[in-house]
């Protein structure tokens, strides 16, 4: 089994569907909250980056790791990736090399939105950056998981 | 002389009342010479030289209104109404240069910072209102003074530093290199990360190759908030005024990359009789008493400054979208 599929299946696992039950119900689904904003990224020519806010439009709650998002050319293959439930700069709480043993508390994380639960109807900000390489197929897709976003092509560049 | 402590090299925790006087700080893994939570303070002819964080440290410091004592610096927005009040921590006649950050102070409210130096660290100096568990957020009130902020351009950031610093213990590590604990903006002079009423006054900021002045909202969530109404209490009625930008004291052309960046948040931010030699972004800022009503941040700059966040030494040293950690090339 390689790393990717390893790496796919560890990610579905991740995304836990905090539900009170009945069959009828729709799974978390993200959805765009308005239209989302893609840039290429200031001054690195293969980075993308979109700024938007994302809803749930299904019945669940949704459990989101950033670290744990993928996304994907338009042939589905990874690209390296970083994505927050934020779009705005902030760091932690503790210094890079001294971080606690087991990492950041769980409200650390979300605080940050490295790690979010997002109820049914909720909805909130959310970057995504990734990089492009070459031969990489547009447009790209958000992986969460148990679902994707599709993304525009960038139209505009960060400041 | 104090020098490579794990932690801070001179740490005043609850302090009311103290001076700090002609002491050098250096190597240091976090702060040269840090105040929390501390009041009634001057640092005076000190130094802070290659810090892992910043040279000088005043954090969480009293509000101003509440200097006197009679209000609870805890208190959310104490000064709002009662004005900024008296400083609680002064800083003047020093040093810091080659650490991460000359100066920095999470919830550093209402210090008096003039006739300092601030050169060759990555950002020059630093406020904000990100980190939670401090008290007195959000910040607010700071006077900087009759500073010269220049030339922080030091990248402590490239890949090879980066993989020493995460592979080796501070106890192994040689004394003289920086290794950052929070990422900042390489070639930055001033970085505010969600401060209110702020005073930025006639400094020579110049040579800085990225921005001069870099002003960023920071919704209240952020800091572990998530009161509605406090949401869009940052970036509010910062006033910069009568700096010469881009010009060394001697009158030297050196520009700053831009002389001002900023998201565009905010209510009340303004510029006034600052002498500028390169562009800024928004091209027009606003005149005081700036905007009456609460604006939106661009999305545009918040794409370059989010993925920062992702930054990480052992995991996520280059992470995709920022580009934070490349020295800008020199503006001419």
């Amino acid at each position: 089994m390689n790393r990717r599929l390893v790496g796919g299946l560890a990610l579905a696992a991740s995304i836990a569907l905090v539900a009170c039950g009945g069959g009828e119900k729709k799974a978390g689904r993200l959805s765009w909250a308005g239209n989302p904003n893609v840039f290429k990224a200031h001054n690195l020519p293969t980075d993308r980056v979109v700024i938007a806010r994302v809803e749930n439009t299904g019945d669940e709650t949704l459990h989101l790791v950033g670290a744990k998002l993928v996304v994907r050319d338009a042939d589905g293959h990874p690209l390296e990736t970083t994505a927050a439930f934020s779009t705005t700069f902030a760091h932690g709480l503790y210094g890079a090399l001294q971080q606690p043993t087991g990492g950041p508390p769980s409200a650390e994380l979300a605080r940050l939105g490295k790690a979010i639960y997002l109820p049914a109807g909720g909805s909130v900000p959310f970057y995504a950056a990734w990089r492009l390489k070459p031969g990489t197929k547009e447009p790209v897709r958000i992986d969460y998981g148990t679902g994707s976003l599709a993304v525009p092509r960038a139209t505009a560049t960060a400041r | 002389m104090v020098e490579q402590a794990a932690f801070n090299d001179v740490d005043l925790i609850e302090v009311d009342g103290f001076v700090v006087k002609d002491v050098v700080a250096r190597w240091a893994q976090n702060y040269g010479i840090l105040s929390f939570t501390a009041t009634h303070g001057l640092y005076d002819h000190d130094v802070g030289y290659g810090n892992g964080d910043s040279g000088l440290y005043p954090g969480s410091t009293m509000k101003g209104c509440a200097t006197n004592g009679t209000i609870n610096p805890n208190v959310y927005g104490t000064c709002e109404k009662a004005g900024c009040g008296q400083p609680s921590i002064e800083i003047r006649n020093s040093l810091s240069y080659g650490n991460t950050l000359g100066y920095s102070g999470t919830a550093g409210n209402s210090t008096y910072v003039h006739d300092n130096k601030f050169y060759d660290n990555a950002t020059g100096l630093t406020t904000d209102s990100f980190a939670s568990g401090h008290p007195g957020m959000p910040e607010e009130c700071f006077r900087w003074e009759n500073n010269q902020i220049y030339s922080n351009n030091n990248n402590v950031f490239d890949q090879s530093r980066q993989k020493y610093c995460s592979s080796t213990s501070f106890q192994a590590r040689k004394p003289d290199i920086v290794c950052p604990q929070f990422q900042t903006a390489v070639g930055t002079g001033v970085l505010i990360g969600g401060g209110n009423r702020n005073q930025l006054k006639n400094n020579y900021i110049y040579d800085n190759w990225r921005y001069g002045y870099y002003l960023l909202s920071v919704p209240a969530s952020l800091r572990g908030d998530n009161d509605p109404s406090h949401q869009e209490d940052t970036s509010n009625q910062n006033l910069v005024s009568g700096n010469v930008m881009g010009m060394s004291p001697d009158g030297k052309r050196m520009p700053n990359g831009m002389e001002v960046e900023w998201d565009g948040s905010g209510q009340g931010n303004c510029f006034e009789n600052n002498k500028m030699q390169s562009t800024s972004d928004p091209a027009s800022l606003p005149a005081c008493p700036g905007s009456p009503v609460y604006m939106p941040a661009n999305p545009a700059v918040l794409a370059a400054a989010a993925p920062c966040t992702a930054w990480d030494p052992n995991t996520q040293p280059d992470p995709p979208g920022c580009d934070w950690f490349q020295t800008p090339t020199k503006p001419q």
